[in-house]
């Protein structure tokens, strides 16, 4: 990421936050309206000052900040299934929902040594275990409840 | 007092007492380990089972499941960093660099050896300081409390030196999230934009698992590695931490346990803000302050004595008063209440044997924490030799069920999953999640006690400067407020100072040369 990048990406997100918040708290009356004010502008005065301290750094110099480097497909996978999971308890059941983005996940996301039908297989028995693992503790010995569907 | 001490180390000494204590203990350190249980959850689902034990071995249960689960947050804290439960955020910070370098085990006794003394030292004073100590938490009100919180923002001073606008920023988002739902003072609904169920509030762990759990599986899946990290056991890593504690750490343990301590008896406020500010002041007192968040022992050893110093100082107006000083000590509370025990300055003669009993047991608790702590530590070490894809997605469905389980609410999964892309996002930018999170505690807190001081302040007809200072307590907070924000700048300003000086006599001695 190059210099000044991150601040500029800081600044907008900061700034974003507080004009959010901005409308709703110039509508707060009383004590209410104390801490949200207070807030906000601090939000907004900082954001602004990062944008151009960003902007200042970016014109500056064509340096480049050290960060570890990540793969993006990958995390958009998990983003991905953990939102088609999340989406998807409700309506099937939690161990259902579980178990299916466990198996695709691992299979998805490790890397096997071994052939394809090796890879399925322990995905699948890695779901299982860990539904049975976290049904025998949670809904079993600890009574936690878990979102209800269609299915288990 | 002297009349319940032979009573109460006999029933200590009795083995379904014993049994009870491991047991409590053991289901208290997975049920802290695991994100989204929290103690007074574990506590709160033992109630019922102790309804049909006598009321001595029924406490004594409560209290191991409290102490092994503010203890077991320290695991997940360090292994995976993901605080298992709020109080343990600190330790993530210098738990997990030590697990990153191949230190687990390291980072898993230093946790365990101090919150045993740490525990020990709350339950001293627990036994010996219990009536000054309760009328002095009296004292507290709204501006007190308020000033505490603020000198436990202060923190983001210290723990954002390299980037002060970036923390404070982050401090301040936290702040605003935790103002999402009803206005604790006049009871508006705020910022919930339409969306009814935001009426409940951004609650705190979801908040957490979402920026320090589901942050850490984005990070994790992204970095192509195996294993969350390399690690081998060292061959007598116990010994070497508990000398090294016993050495170098005295100072840190002590501070921290008291300030754990005296947090603990304030109600409202617990193991996280003690934690937090034991570690602000380790870094600030500490002769290499730059080394804390990289890895080292002192920082474990701040935040996880604090933590659960806690437990003794939350139970002393709880028993001393009748006013809990945490949750579970109010989950506790009505579990003596419920066995027909009154809690008042009256509990040490009129129920002594049962009210030294459980103090007693506190202190025989963290003493086998040791054994049972070092046993599990052991087990969950092996997590980090699974396979990093298997973990991560693994986290995802236990962060799943454990934010559902808070509120049986869909909403609490939401946050974490939104709180996760604001946690890496964060991680990208250089923001700090832990000055984030600090915000998010402490917020309802500070709001709560500055309305209580701006109506303190109508009622009286003057200014709400006046409520700020009118006691002793809240001007010396004010003071060590400003310290702490003031003091990394001037420590800076040292040191470079002191670096040039350095510098320069080195340039003037290779001229003579």
């Amino acid at each position: 990421m190059r210099k000044g990048t991150s601040d500029l990406a800081a600044g907008a997100f900061f700034t974003g936050v507080g004009l959010v918040f901005l409308p709703e708290t110039l509508t707060l009356e009383g004590v209410s309206a104390v801490l949200p004010e207070l807030l906000v502008t601090g939000l907004l005065i900082g954001g602004v000052y990062l944008l151009a301290l960003g902007a200042y750094w970016r014109m500056k110099t064509r340096e480049l900040e050290a960060s570890e480097p990540s793969s993006i497909p990958r995390i958009l996978i998990i983003g991905i299934g953990s939102v088609g999971y999340v989406l998807a308890a409700p309506v099937l059941g939690f161990y259902a929902s579980s178990f299916v983005f466990l198996s695709i996940m691992a299979m998805i996301l490790s890397q096997h040594e071994g052939g394809k039908a090796k890879a399925v297989l322990v995905s699948v028995v890695f779901a299982c275990i860990m539904c049975v693992f976290v049904w025998s503790s949670f809904n079993y010995m600890l009574s936690v409840p878990t979102p209800e569907g269609i299915l288990f | 007092m002297m009349e319940f001490i032979g009573p109460a180390l006999l029933h200590l000494i009795e083995p379904l007492n014993i049994f009870l204590m491991v047991v409590g203990l053991t289901g208290g350190i997975i049920v802290g380990a695991l994100p989204g249980l929290t103690a007074t959850m574990g506590v709160a689902l033992m109630v019922p089972a102790t309804f049909a034990m006598n009321p001595t071995s029924g406490l004594i249960m409560l209290g191991a499941i409290y102490v092994g689960a503010i203890y077991g947050g320290s695991n997940s804290a360090c292994l995976i960093c993901t605080p298992g439960t709020p109080s343990s955020v600190a330790t993530t910070f210098d738990g997990w660099p030590m697990c990153q370098s191949g230190r687990a085990d390291f980072a898993l006794y230093t946790s365990l050896i101090a919150s045993a003394l740490g525990g020990f030292i709350g339950t001293f004073g627990l036994l010996f300081l219990a009536a000054p100590l309760a009328r002095f938490a009296l004292s507290f009100g709204g501006p007190e409390n308020f000033w505490l919180c603020i000198f436990g923002l202060s923190t983001i001073a210290v723990m954002s030196t390299d980037n002060m606008v970036k923390g404070v920023l982050s401090g301040i988002l936290g702040i605003l999230i935790s103002t999402i739902g009803l206005d604790p003072n006049a009871g508006v609904p705020r910022f919930i934009f339409g969306y009814y169920p935001l009426v409940q509030g951004i609650e705190v762990i979801p908040a957490m698992i979402g920026l320090f759990s589901f942050s850490q599986v984005l990070v994790l899946i992204g970095s192509n590695r195996t294993y969350i990290a390399e690690f081998k056991p060292t061959k007598g890593a116990f010994t070497q931490v508990f000398k090294e504690m016993m050495t170098k750490c005295k100072v840190v343990l002590l501070r921290s346990s008291i300030i754990g301590g005296i947090v603990g008896m304030l109600p409202g406020a617990g193991g996280e803000i003690a934690s937090i500010i034991a570690y602000n002041e380790s870094k600030r007192w500490s002769k290499h302050p730059e080394k804390y968040g990289t890895g080292i022992i002192q920082g474990v050893v701040s935040s996880e004595s604090a933590n659960n110093a806690v437990i003794g100082g939350a139970l002393i107006p709880m028993l001393t008063l009748g006013i809990p000083g945490s949750a579970v000590a109010a989950v506790i509370l009505g579990a003596l209440l419920a066995k027909g025990i009154q809690p008042g300055f009256n509990v040490f003669s009129t129920t002594g044997d049962l009210a030294y009993t459980f103090i007693f047991s506190q202190f025989a608790v963290n003493l086998l924490m040791l054994p049972v702590g070092y046993l599990l530590a052991k087990i969950m070490a092996k997590l980090l030799s699974l396979r990093l894809t298997f973990v991560a997605i693994a986290i995802v469905m236990l962060s799943v069920i454990g934010s559902y389980a808070i509120n049986n609410s869909m909403l609490d999964v939401w946050v974490v999953l939104i709180f996760g892309v604001v946690g890496y996002f964060a991680s990208r930018v250089s923001l700090n999640t832990g000055a984030m999170a600090l915000g998010i505690i402490l917020g309802p807190m500070i709001e709560e006690n500055l309305g209580k001081c701006v109506n303190l302040s109508s009622a009286m007809g003057g200014s709400v400067f006046d409520v700020f200072v009118a006691s002793k307590i809240s001007v010396l907070l004010i003071i060590m407020t400003v310290l702490s924000f003031i003091s990394p700048f001037i420590l800076s300003r040292v040191k470079k100072k002191d670096a040039t000086c350095a510098c320069e006599t080195a340039q003037k001695e290779d001229h003579h040369a």
